[in-house]
């Protein structure tokens, strides 16, 4: 209940404001409505033509070879469209044509006359018709003489058929040219990255294919040959040594009752040395001190025996005369000694050069295999990207071969007609339009001043801001004299404003007439 | 010629002859200031027709709106009467408020009660107003007065309206502040407060944000009245104003010339104005109520009261000469 007596306070308040302020109200509604009817009258007439044509695909070929060549998409070739009506070279060979240049002067003026022209063009394609590769297109254009632009629009129509007839072929052959030069440059690229490639594998004849795993594993194995010969090298010095001692000790001609060991006192007195020696480490009952016994006694016995026999110490004499066999044997055994020395000494050199290059190569590695790398992948993306364009290439022929060999048909369905009437300023429109700001404007100037007024507009605010009692609320003082004069300003105005009101009214029956039948009744 | 306006020139020719007399016998007067009222009904000094139609208390008295100047009279006199407030200042921030229409419906409202006797003073030296309001013109006032040309009692009008006596501005002088602020104004003030003890005393004074004659009235007089008018006075004018106001004893507000659409109470005020005609009958109507009393007050004097028995031994004589014959 309070909110809806709060409402209707509130509207009778606005409705108090705005019959209070009814006479700036009304006139600005009026100057509003007269900017907007009057206006009408004074902004340039605009007319527009247009046409709507009908591109229709014929080819029998094209639903064989679908999929073959470049099926181009329907947003594509509606764009391509839309781009080769809209361009510049169209419009100029408009502006060409309809010789619309005789006037111009100078570049900017020409600039200004093309900008003009593709500013008052308006194109629409879409796609339709039997099939889905039909397209219409409208064209249309806006200026200030109805038979320019039915000229232009005409004009417009047939340049767009010729220009659309030679950029498909130009199209077509410029796309399968432009693919078997690429390819070109590309087959040579990969040739030059494939003798780049040799060079490589030429200089670095050890790197490929290697890994660094493999490289540290022969180094690995180089190390562990080398040791093995170095050891063996020492065990060879060390026998050489021996022999070498051996051979010191024995003659190159002997007698024949010698052992292997060399004579029996040689033989006895280094057994002896050995017993010596054996005695210092171990007791008499060591094993080896034991045999090393044994022996000396056995030797001591065979020189006894030897002593005694005369026959066999005369056959001693006689023997001297020949060639030692242990030092025979011995002289081999150091001359195969010294060869396997040499031998080893020889292996162990290759072996530690072989681990230096080894070495070498792994510290080079990275280097080369980075070198190796980007040549493999500029390799791999020469030899993606050409066979990609030699695809493309033969995709590209198919194509020629079918936009060439195909049919288009453009038909006018809706010719361009001189316009009747001009398309603005619509006055009907501006005069309505001009109503509703008009009193939109009236009203809200009103309010906007009558909220914007910092006087006391209620009792509530006087008490409130004064702080005083409040004694009396005079009311406005409206005499019979005061009404009287209010009545005959009211009349005044408002005949005023209705006789005003009535001259928009019937220029806007004129114009509503006009629409509808064409006829002027008065030609303003 | 009706027996009423015969009764009423009659009454006004006994009252130009007792104020004939008052003025020859001055000290009589002056020992008896308070015994009667100095002023007293007669014929109307104005045209009732030139009257300012704002003047609702005279025009349209029946009108809702002379009856909220008659609350405001209530009002006043209520806060008045306990501490013998009876100067009282009407002022506003801004010229063209209400002050003046304010200050004389106020001061009718106050005449036509049968206690009090008013004196409108209009102090509002650079721009009079409240002589063409009454649609009259004084040859002297208030300024003349300050100026000492002129002696108070010929400057003074006795408007006919119940006890309303009215001081005019009078000639707009060179120098309304220096006036105002004078010595003999400020003496005049006392005069006129301390003379007649059932007198209001009403000023209207110059706009405060305008002139500076306002803040010296103030000093001299019991309270004042803040005039602000609906949709004209704004709120920071109306602060100013009451800032210069302090110190004075301030009675209240009055929102004036309050739109239809402004009002709370939901009265419609266009549906009470009187019709055509409705003038006349009110002036009707006073005139009745002045002959009312005028007859009143004959039959009150010595004089009807000799012709009465006169008349009444005429008649029994008459009578008696009737019957004889």
């Amino acid at each position: 209940m309070e909110e809806s007596s709060s409402l209707a306070l509130d509207l009778n308040y606005y409705k108090g404001v705005l019959y209070r302020r009814r006479y700036p109200a009304l006139a600005i509604g009026l100057i509003v409505l007269s900017v907007f009817t009057w206006g009408s009258f004074l902004l340039p007439k605009t007319y527009e033509a247009s046409a709507t044509v009908y591109i229709q695909g014929t080819s029998l070929v094209n639903p064989i070879m679908q999929g073959v060549g470049v099926t181009v998409s329907l947003e594509e070739r509606l764009r391509n469209l839309r781009n080769i009506l809209t361009s510049r070279s169209l419009t100029e060979r408009v502006i060409k044509k309809l010789n619309l240049d005789a006037h111009v002067r100078n570049p900017t003026q020409y600039e200004g006359l093309l900008e003009g022209l593709k500013k008052s063009l308006t194109v629409t394609v879409k796609s339709g018709g039997a099939t889905s590769s039909d397209l219409f297109f409208t064209i249309a254009y806006r200026g200030g003489d109805p038979k320019q632009v039915v000229d232009l629009v005409n004009t417009h129509i047939s340049e767009s058929i010729a220009i659309n007839e030679r950029s498909r072929t130009e199209d077509a052959q410029g796309a399968f040219t432009f693919v078997e030069r690429e390819l070109g440059e590309y087959r040579a690229k990969l040739d030059a990255s494939d003798k780049r490639i040799r060079q490589f594998r030429e200089k670095h004849p050890h790197l490929v294919p290697q890994s660094e795993h493999t490289i540290v594993g022969r180094i690995e194995g180089f190390e562990t040959g080398r040791i093995d010969a170095e050891i063996k090298l020492r065990e060879l010095v060390k026998r050489r040594e021996s022999i070498t001692k051996q051979l010191s000790g024995e003659k190159e001609l002997s007698v024949a009752v010698v052992t292997r060991e060399g004579t029996p006192q040689s033989r006895l007195s280094a057994l002896n040395s050995q017993l010596m020696v054996l005695s210092t480490k171990f007791t008499d009952d060591y094993p080896d001190v034991i045999k090393v016994k044994n022996e000396i006694e056995e030797l001591k016995k065979q020189i006894a025996s030897a002593q005694l026999n005369k026959q066999v110490l005369d056959a001693i004499e006689s023997e001297r005369s020949a060639p030692n066999p242990v030092y025979q044997q011995l002289k081999e055994d150091l001359a195969k000694t010294d060869t396997e020395v040499d031998t080893l000494r020889a292996r162990q050199r290759e072996m530690e050069r072989q681990q230096r290059e080894s070495q070498r190569v792994l510290q080079k590695l990275p280097v080369e295999m980075e070198e190796w790398t980007k040549l493999q992948r500029d390799r791999t993306i020469f030899q993606k990207i050409h066979d990609d364009l030699l695809l493309k290439m033969e995709s590209a022929r198919v194509s020629r071969d079918l936009e060439l060999g195909q049919n288009t048909t453009f038909r006018v369905m809706d010719p361009p007609l001189e316009p009747r009437l001009p398309l603005s300023p619509n006055r009907v429109k501006m005069i309505l339009l001009g109503l509703f700001f008009g009193m939109a404007s009236g009203v809200g100037v009103v309010l906007g001043l009558d909220y914007l007024n910092p006087s006391f507009k209620s009792e509530e605010r006087v008490r409130s801001s004064l702080n005083l009692p409040l004694l009396a609320s005079i009311h406005e003082i409206i005499s019979q004299e005061d009404q009287a004069e209010i009545k005959r300003l009211d009349h005044k105005y408002f005949r005023a404003a209705a006789v005003y009101l009535g001259i928009i009214g019937l220029v806007f029956f004129e114009a509503v007439f006009h629409q509808l039948f064409g006829i002027r009744i008065i030609n303003f | 010629m009706s027996r009423i306006e015969q009764a009423l020139e009659k009454a006004a020719q006994l009252r130009q002859d007792e104020r004939e007399i008052e003025m020859n016998e001055p000290g009589k007067k002056a020992e008896q200031p308070s015994s009667r009222p100095v002023f007293f009904f007669q014929k109307p000094v104005f045209d009732l027709q030139a009257v300012h139609r704002h003047i609702v208390c005279i025009t349209q008295p029946s009108s809702p709106t002379a009856e909220e100047y008659r609350k405001l009279r209530a009002r006043i006199c209520r806060r008045t009467e306990k501490d013998f407030f009876n100067t009282i200042m009407i002022t506003s921030s801004f010229d063209g408020e209400g002050k003046s229409i304010t200050a004389l419906n106020l001061a009718v409202a106050l005449a036509q009660d049968i206690d009090h006797t008013v004196l409108l003073v209009d102090a509002d030296l650079r721009r009079p107003s409240i002589h063409t309001y009454l649609g009259i013109t004084p040859k002297h006032g208030l300024s003349e007065y300050l100026q000492s040309r002129v002696q108070l009692q010929d400057i003074l009008i006795q408007t006919g309206i119940g006890k309303l006596v009215l001081l005019p501005a009078g000639t707009p002088p060179k120098n309304p502040s220096e006036l105002i602020a004078s010595r003999k104004m400020r003496d005049l003030i006392v005069d006129l407060k301390y003379r007649y003890r059932d007198r209001y005393v009403l000023f209207d004074s110059p706009p405060l944000l305008t002139a500076a004659d306002g803040i010296y009235l103030k000093d001299s007089i019991d309270g004042a009245l803040f005039v602000i008018q609906a949709l004209r006075t704004s709120e920071k004018s109306a602060h100013r104003a009451l800032e210069l106001l302090k110190g004075t004893h301030l009675f209240g507000t009055v929102y004036n010339n309050v739109p239809e659409y402004l009002l709370t109470n939901g009265v419609s005020y266009y549906g009470r104005i009187p019709k055509a005609g409705e003038n006349d009958m009110v002036h009707a109507a006073m005139l009745m109520k002045n002959a009312e009393h005028s007859f009143r007050t004959l039959c009150d004097s010595k004089k009807v009261q000799k012709i009465g028995s006169k008349i009444k031994s005429g008649k029994d004589g008459l009578m008696k000469w009737t019957k004889k014959s």
